[in-house]
């Protein structure tokens, strides 16, 4: 009476591994996606609020919002022009330099540029989420002077007739023959010797999209807004 | 453990079943306590041939249907023994040589351990169980079981040992009770199972008089009492008194409780057959197949039964089944509840799809909306960029940085003071408040910004004055100047009257001394907070 039953218990064993896969398996499995899909779906809902809540704030002072765009898009064609966005010539400043120097008879006027220095990223407020870069880019001046405010005067002339934008940064003003032992007497020579540094401003905007520029220049030059000018 | 009664649930459909006795062999099936006679044969070489034939010619029927082998058989010997304790194979061998010895190498044995001495040697109590008559099985059991044809033997039972909820049903069998299960037979027999506590440890067939109630009363006593000398030349320890529990029709009840009066040996209970059939869950005809065989078939087929006329090998496949069958539900229970919260997450997860959607088209239209009434559709750069570059140059074009503002404020204080000469001066910016030379470049980061003025120079000597004197125009020039909160005067190098004499030396001829100018050299350094930290902050919240 010997009874072969192998393939049975083998067919039982393979049903019962399946049942058990379909029944244990699939449901952990299934749990654990559908918990992320939740969780996907539930920081999906968080954020699409916020961009709501967002949006509806800006649209509720749309006309606020619309005012400071359209300013910040003036402005932004305005130093377009002023050609303070961009690569800077400092050939131009120089140019204009040995203009100054010529109008106003200042003794002959030394310069010489140093590197560049760049700011990016949202370490400054300035930049805060952009993508421009400001660059500085520190210029040396010296020269001897016959008034003790030539070389304020040269500077204020540069601001004045550049349309870039620059800062002093250190100006050192000695006398050449140390006052306890100068003779107090009229006579026509420098006895100042000024040096000054400056920084030179501009930004570089690497998403400036030059077609749309254009098009947007000619908008606003047809509309009555300046091209450029002077600071 | 011996039995466990099998859930509805598990009863797998129609099971199938061999009665057989003496005379003749059943065929039948059961399904939810419908009891069906097949087939009958007698139980002869013949028979078997027939059976072998009729499942041949329904083989499809009954291909792979496990088939329960009840015997009812007379030629049962029963041997109640007390044999050492042992465990395992050893003991496993040990009973199977005594059962060899005892009932003559018969193949239907069966011994059950009913406990041990409570003193002594504390020996085992074993009940060996051995059908003699054998030959009256053995040939249907080849019958069934040929799984080469997809058949299969389920188990073999003999009816005395599936008595068990039978007696369940009329009595409670308890510790230091002795029970009698008396089934009357209407072929005029009658089945005795005696049970000593909670075990089974005798039972046979007789003759029944059943020709008149007062017969059948007598026959049933005179069976009885035999039984009981039975029990004792079997050294089964009897007590006082034996409550004897008689299943018969129900019509016989009543002219039987009249006769059947208690003894001092025996205490009769008579039970109505059909009704202690329906409490075992049997809906058909109790008397079709013999109402001791219609109960125990009944046990057979809703209880599954671990001890058995067949080894427990050989009943392999119907208990894997079964377990398999139960893990298979304990696992679908499990999946289902797992599922529970996948379905939840699932739903959730849709409905706060479904709500994202909405939002998202909200946000789309918002921010159609929003690009539409600010006009940016063709903006030259980003938002960000376009403002950022605003803040920059709106920022370098509002800063006053210039060396002229110090330069007048210190221009001020150098008017009340007469007599100073002036070697150089010098302007710069830092962001360090001692007024340290520190190249900037806190405007772009929002710290704090010093505008530093240090002027260098000599009081130039008045005829006639001390150091003292030129102390106190130091003192009287550090004065001089304007207070100022965002405003700190330096004094790094200055003339004072406490300058040891030592210092002091020179020639005085009536003319100015370079020596003596050089001891009223001065440098002062003005530093001035032109920007406090978080300007840089304001200034953006403010465009």
């Amino acid at each position: 009476m010997a009874l072969a039953i192998g393939q049975k218990e083998k067919k039982v064993g393979i049903l019962v591994g399946v049942v058990f896969a379909i029944t244990v398996g699939g449901p952990l499995y299934g749990v654990g996606a559908m918990q992320e899909n939740l969780w996907a779906e539930q920081t999906r809902q968080s954020q699409l609020n916020r961009e709501i809540s967002e949006l509806q704030a800006l649209l509720n002072s749309i006309e606020v919002e619309r005012e400071k765009i359209r300013n910040n898009r003036e402005d932004y064609l305005k130093w377009v022009g002023r050609g303070v966005v961009g690569e800077q010539y400092p050939v131009e400043w120089v140019q204009l330099l040995q203009r100054i120097q010529a109008a106003r008879r200042f003794e002959p006027v030394g310069y010489g540029f140093a590197g560049e220095d760049i700011v990016e990223g949202e370490g400054s407020p300035l930049v805060g989420a952009s993508s421009i870069k400001i660059s500085i880019l520190r210029m040396h001046l010296e020269f001897d002077m016959l008034h003790d405010l030539d070389m304020l005067v040269l500077m204020e002339q540069l601001q004045r007739q550049t349309a870039s934008f620059f800062f002093p940064v250190e100006c050192v003003f000695n006398r050449t023959t140390p006052a306890a032992t100068a003779k107090f007497e009229l006579e026509v020579k420098t006895n100042l010797h000024s040096e000054c540094q400056i920084d030179w401003i501009s930004v570089l905007d690497p998403a400036q999209d030059a077609e749309a520029l254009a098009r947007a220049q000619e908008e606003f030059a047809a509309a009555g807004g300046g091209s450029g000018g002077s600071g | 453990m011996n039995a466990v009664k099998l859930p509805r649930l598990l009863s797998f459909g129609k099971k199938y079943g061999l009665l057989i006795s003496d005379t003749d062999v059943n065929f039948v099936s059961w399904k939810n306590g419908n009891l069906e006679n097949i087939a009958a044969f007698a139980n002869e070489d013949a028979g078997v041939t027939e059976f072998t034939n009729f499942l041949d010619t329904h083989g499809s029927a009954y291909k792979n249907k496990p088939i329960h082998v009840l015997t009812n058989i007379i030629g049962e010997d029963y041997r109640f023994e007390r044999v050492a304790h042992l465990l395992g194979k050893y003991k496993v061998d040990f009973h199977r040589r005594r059962m060899a010895q005892l009932f003559r190498e018969s193949e239907l044995t069966l011994s059950l351990t009913q406990g041990r001495e409570e003193h002594g040697r504390r020996e085992d109590l074993v009940l060996f169980y051995g059908l003699l008559t054998e030959a009256k099985v053995l040939p249907w059991l080849s019958a069934v079981a040929r799984p080469e044809s997809g058949r299969y033997l389920a188990g073999v039972h003999a009816v005395a040992f599936v008595s068990a909820p039978i007696l369940k049903q009329v009595a409670v069998a308890k510790k230091g009770n002795n029970t009698i299960l008396v089934t009357l037979h209407e072929k005029g027999l009658m089945r005795q199972v005696f049970y000593a506590g909670t075990h089974m440890r005798f039972s046979r067939v007789s003759k029944l008089q059943d020709d008149s109630p007062e017969r059948m009363a007598a026959s049933i006593r005179k069976e009885l009492e035999r039984t009981l000398k039975n029990l004792a030349a079997l050294k089964v320890s009897l007590l006082e008194k034996i409550d004897a529990h008689v299943i018969c029709p129900g019509g016989l009840i009543g002219q039987l409780s009249g006769l059947l009066t208690g003894s001092n040996k025996i205490d009769f209970t008579l039970h109505d057959a059909a009704s202690v059939a329906r409490g075992m869950g049997l809906k058909s005809s109790i008397d079709e197949l013999g109402r001791d065989s219609s109960l125990a078939l009944a046990a057979m087929f809703s209880i599954l039964h671990f001890r058995q006329l067949a080894s427990f090998a050989r009943v392999q496949y119907y208990w894997m089944k079964a377990g398999a069958a139960a893990a298979v539900l304990l696992l679908i229970f499990y999946g289902l509840f797992a599922s529970i919260p996948l379905l939840t997450n699932f739903w959730d997860a849709q409905e706060v799809a479904e709500v994202n959607a909405r939002l998202e088209e909200q946000r789309n239209l918002a921010q159609k909306n929003y690009d539409e009434q600010t006009g940016l559709d063709d903006p030259p750069s980003t938002p960000e960029n376009i403002e950022a570059t605003s803040r920059v140059f709106r920022l370098v074009s509002n800063m006053t940085i210039s060396p002229s503002q110090l330069i007048y404020y210190f221009a001020r204080g150098f008017e009340l003071n007469r007599k100073l000469g002036l070697d150089g001066i010098r302007w710069y910016l830092t962001d360090n408040p001692e007024g340290t030379v520190g190249a900037s470049r806190s405007m772009f980061f929002g710290g704090d910004l010093y505008q530093v003025l240090e002027v260098r120079g000599v009081f130039l000597p008045i005829p006639n004055e001390t150091y003292i004197n030129v102390a106190e125009r130091a003192e009287r020039l550090l004065n001089s100047f304007e207070e100022r909160p965002d405003m700190r005067i330096i004094p790094v190098q200055m003339p004072s009257p406490d300058l040891p004499s030592e210092s002091l030396s020179g020639v005085i001829s009536g003319a100015l001394e370079l020596e003596a100018a050089r001891d009223r050299a001065f440098t002062l350094r003005l530093v001035w907070k032109s920007h406090e930290a978080g300007y840089l902050e304001r200034f953006v919240g403010q465009i």
